[in-house]
């Protein structure tokens, strides 16, 4: 192979040296014998021997040429001289280095998490097939299904294939404490449709479903390293949760989740066989989320055409509850990471910015050092060396520090990789796929090539030019275009960190104004924690009712407790349960108008305990139990939107449907931010816990918030209501006991975590852009040495020389936070979607950033400006 | 140079140095004197192009080098054929006939 010997060649040139070396020996040896035998002396035939080898060094260098890659020897060549000068300058090669690794460090991290959360498929096989479906009866919004309509769907489609999800907690006794774990009821298809093939065993699938046997469950590979210490025999064995036995039939890969690892387990849900968790199999409760992959080669728009012809005989055959019911398709890929897309392209293009303040830095740095060696450039072009050499000399040196500036980089997007990760699981869906792999590293390699050559032919191209003639000395021509070159780098950078910088603040202002927003309740002082009551230990409504009035009664007893409440629903949990409703005096003007609202079963001190105002008639009481009077309280959105201009108080509405029974409107309560902080309530009716459905209850209470208000240091009101449960019931774990401020605070953690991070952003640049102004005056005043010399010899104020120098600064700041702030109310229109109660081109906020940015930016030009008023007169003379 | 010899057409001398190594391997200073009294003393190749156009074919794989003990007894680069060379040899000898004699034709019909 040529090329490969070239390259030897190239790398090893000794050898090869040395051998051409003893070819031609050996040529002047034979020549010089025949010399001899034709008649002259030894030592005239060596003389002549050699006069006709002609210019043997450019001989040798020919020769040697034919067998190496002369563009890699000269690259060398300046590779070496290029390692030599940074060597001989190791602060300025320190400097720029960091600033690289900055910029180039942010890429990094910032597209690996592009890439694992965007970009890289979800985990399944054929993960472009996967939806999920949903239903809706228009402005209500989508909802799951309810397990019935899942039923008769699946019976009827055949475009794809579907399998329900249901989340439930169980806990698990008889090895080691008793534990709550959160994992998934799931129908045949599920693992099939997702391609999922177990560590160990086997997983479940429709053959079991038409058996019956839905005794089987699943593990996720933590949660059998956890609870069952990574049993090698798990595979068979019989395990107690909820007091069911179930065989463990399987243990999934460690890569396998679902919707997040906090699901560790998946049992069968019991669509048709026994039911012993009593799971609502009806048409009203829509819980059931589908999943459903269209099969290989059918187009969404026919997937989505047969659902909706499928929706349509739903409606006919169950006008009651289906009647206005359509499916929506939602791909899974949008479904887990759609919500962190905008974020994630905001920050890309922030760590661009970023990028491009640091290489103009060291382009800039380079442009002042480039114009120091104009002496060697004119010897060198003196010498014979073409511009392009010099181009190339000066853009290898701009590679090395790139390459060095790339592996710090790299470095530094592991540590802060690192950082994600732990600030990461609230904030970023698939944050655990998120690594430094192969394609990003390319993609840093690429990148920071791209910038090195573009970034390295600024400095070098006015380097390199306009030295014929002008001999050794310096034009003043060429000076000048260095400044002017500088002078936009400058101005670039400052416009370039004002629009990042006015992004975060617009960013961190919708932070506070969402940490402030109105959620409708207080959050401060009080705890929260969850308590399931398993069906087979309490079988029915009463049994359940008995034991949580007992734990609601043994809290309010304690005097450091001042309320105490209790929800179906908690806001900001995730959970949320819709229901159709029928309110006495509405009738839907549209099929999309239909009352639809969020349902929850509360007690009666659940609204005192939140401290959820009461806009309205009263709060829910003892005497609101079985033997009172149906009754309901509604939030303010339900009234605006169903009861029009009337009176709420008295209005009667129904669950379900129009046959009742009917409940009496007695209160209405704020809106409560229930999804999240960002998200408008939507309608709610809050019902007593005691007076609901049976059935209900069975299905839906089982798993109950409980709110306690205290005095107390919350770390102690934790510890004392922990002890108090272990009193009360050794067997029922309470589980996510926390501070309801920490709910808040997860809530706002996606816009927290884009607020952090592009406030970092914003800073570097701003820090990084006040550097590039500090390089720039201090050069203008070491090359002006001599000028301000003079002019204080002939008698210039102190004053006027720093006025003079801070000048040059402040009109380029000036000129880039103009440029800046118009970039920037241009570019913050399109973060209008992350941003929360704050226009994007809010005046207050952009000020706040501009002011911001000139008083870093003249700190910075402050230090040459004050080292100017210095300069010794004498001394700037004479050098 | 030597005033006597004619200069060589471009890329003649990478056909002269496969030819004479058709015969057999020889060293750089073997091929020089071969080609000159092949010639009748006609051509004279210079060590100036000779050297490096050996080593260019070998780097391009037409010739294959050795090192052996020349006739007296010192150690002597030895460039021989390969196949390929040997292929470019045929090649470029039936080119050189057309050309030379495209060349003659012209010349003696102007």
């Amino acid at each position: 192979m040529p090329w490969m010997r070239r390259l030897l060649n190239t790398l090893w040139r000794r050898t090869l040296d040395r051998e051409i070396e003893d070819e031609l020996q050996f040529h002047l040896e034979l020549r010089a014998t025949d010399l001899q035998r034709a008649g002259m002396s030894a030592h005239e035939a060596r003389r002549q021997a050699r006069r006709m080898l002609g210019n043997e060094l450019s001989l040798r260098d020919r020769t040697r040429e034919a067998e190496i890659w002369v563009r890699l020897e000269t690259a060398l060549q300046d590779l070496r001289y290029a390692a030599r000068i940074l060597w001989r300058a190791p602060l300025f090669t320190i400097a720029a280095t960091l600033t690289l690794a900055i910029g180039i460090g942010v890429n990094t991290a910032m597209f690996a998490v592009v890439y694992g959360v965007l970009i890289r498929p979800l985990p399944y096989a054929d993960a472009d097939r996967l939806y999920l479906l949903f239903q809706t009866s228009g402005r209500a919004g989508r909802t799951r299904l309810t397990p019935l309509d899942f039923i008769d769907l699946q019976a009827q489609v055949h475009s794809m294939r579907i399998a329900a999800v249901a989340g439930n907690g169980f806990t698990f006794t008889g090895q080691g404490d008793p534990e709550l774990a959160v994992g998934h009821l799931v129908s045949g298809e599920f693992f099939n449709l997702l391609g999922a093939k177990p560590a160990l065993g086997r997983t479940f699938g429709t053959a079991d479903e038409a058996t019956g046997n839905s005794d089987l469950i699943v593990l996720s590979h933590r949660f059998w390293q956890r609870r069952f210490g990574g049993d090698p025999d798990i595979v068979g064995r019989r395990i107690t949760a909820n007091n069911r036995s179930l065989t463990v039939v399987g243990v999934m890969k460690p890569d396998f989740s679902y919707q997040g690892t906090r699901y560790q387990f998946w049992v069968p849900l019991p669509l048709r066989g026994p039911n012993p968790d009593k799971v609502p199999i009806n048409r009203s409760a829509r819980y059931m989320q589908v999943l459903a992959k269209l099969n290989a080669g059918v187009s969404r728009d026919a997937a989505a055409a047969e659902l909706q012809s499928a929706a349509a005989s739903l409606a006919q055959a169950y006008p009651d509850s289906d009647r206005n019911m359509s499916f929506i398709l939602s791909s899974l890929t949008e479904e887990t990471v759609g919500s962190i897309r905008d974020a994630l392209k905001l920050l890309s293009a922030a760590v661009l910015l970023v990028l491009l303040i640091a290489c103009s830095n060291v382009a800039s740095l380079l442009l002042a050092r480039f114009a120091k060696r104009r002496t060697e450039v004119v010897v060198r072009a003196a010498l014979g060396a073409s511009r392009a050499r010099l181009l190339r000399q000066f853009v290898i040196e701009t590679l090395v520090l790139y390459s060095m500036g790339t592996v710090a980089g790299i470095l530094l997007a592991m540590s802060l990789l690192d950082l994600l990760r732990t600030m990461g699981p609230d904030a970023i869906p698939r944050v655990t796929d998120v690594a430094l792999a192969m394609p990003v590293l390319a993609f840093t390699c690429v990148t920071s090539l791209f910038a090195a050559l573009v970034f390295g032919l600024v400095p070098a191209l006015p380097a390199t030019r306009g030295f014929s003639g002008s001999g050794m000395s310096r034009t003043a021509t060429a000076d000048r275009t260095h400044q002017r070159v500088r002078a936009t780098i400058v101005v670039a950078q400052i416009a370039v960190a004002l629009c990042l910088l006015a992004g975060a603040s617009l960013v961190a202002r919708s932070l506070v104004n969402l940490q402030h927003v109105n959620k409708g309740f207080d959050p401060e002082g009080r705890l929260t924690f969850n308590v399931v009551m398993p069906a087979t230990r309490f079988p029915d409504a009463p049994a359940m009712h008995a034991f949580y009035t007992q734990l609601v009664d043994t809290i309010a007893a304690r005097p450091e407790f001042t309320s105490v409440g209790t929800t179906t629903a908690f806001p900001l949990s995730g959970q949320d349960l819709e229901n159709g409703f029928a309110v006495d005096g509405y009738a839907a003007a549209a099929p999309d108008q239909e009352p639809v609202a969020a349902l929850r079963g509360v007690s009666p001190g659940y609204t005192t305990a939140m401290g959820i105002p009461i806009r309205a008639g009263r709060a829910l009481t003892s005497a609101d139990d079985q033997r009172g009077a149906p009754v309901a309280l509604v939030n303010e959105t339900f009234v605006r939107r169903f009861f029009g201009g009337r009176n709420p108080i008295g209005g009667r509405i129904s669950v379900g449907g129009p046959d009742g029974p009917w409940r009496t409107v007695v209160g209405v309560v704020a809106d409560v931010r229930h999804r999240a902080l960002a998200t408008e309530s939507r309608p709610e009716v809050l019902l007593p816990w005691v007076q609901m459905d049976a059935d209900f209850l069975t299905a839906w209470g089982r798993g109950i918030s409980f709110v306690v208000r205290s005095h107390l240091e919350l770390t102690a009101a934790a510890g004392l209501l922990r002890s108090q449960m272990r009193d009360l019931d050794a067997n029922t774990p309470i589980i996510d006991l926390q501070p309801v401020s920490a709910l808040v605070d997860q809530s706002a953690a996606g816009p927290r975590f884009r607020t952090f991070l592009l406030s970092s952003f914003a800073l570097t640049s701003v820090c990084l852009a006040a550097v590039g102004i500090f390089g720039v005056l201090s050069y203008v005043v070491s090359e002006r040495t001599r000028e301000i010399g003079i002019r204080m010899a002939l008698g210039a104020r102190q004053s006027t020389i720093f006025r003079d120098v801070f000048a040059v600064g402040g009109s380029l700041v000036a000129i880039g936070s103009v440029l800046g702030l118009a970039g920037g109310v241009a570019l913050t229109q399109w973060i209008r979607g992350l941003l929360f109660q704050v226009s994007p081109s809010d005046p207050a906020t952009l000020a706040a950033a501009t002011v911001g940015l000139m008083v870093v930016a003249m700190l910075a030009a402050l230090i040459p400006a004050r080292r100017a008023t210095r300069v010794n007169p004498v001394m700037a003379l004479r050098s | 140079m030597s005033k006597g010899s004619p200069s060589l057409p471009y890329g003649t001398l990478d056909l002269l140095v496969l030819r004479t190594l058709a015969g057999g391997a020889q060293h750089g200073y073997g091929i020089l004197l071969q080609i000159h009294e092949a010639s009748g003393n006609l051509l004279r190749i210079e060590e100036g192009s000779l050297y490096p156009a050996l080593h260019r074919l070998e780097t391009s794989g037409l010739l294959k080098a050795e090192w052996m003990t020349s006739e007296n007894n010192r150690r002597a680069k030895y460039y021989g054929l390969t196949a390929r060379g040997r292929r470019q040899l045929a090649e470029e000898e039936r080119n050189w006939e057309r050309v030379a004699e495209g060349v003659s034709r012209v010349l003696r019909f102007t």
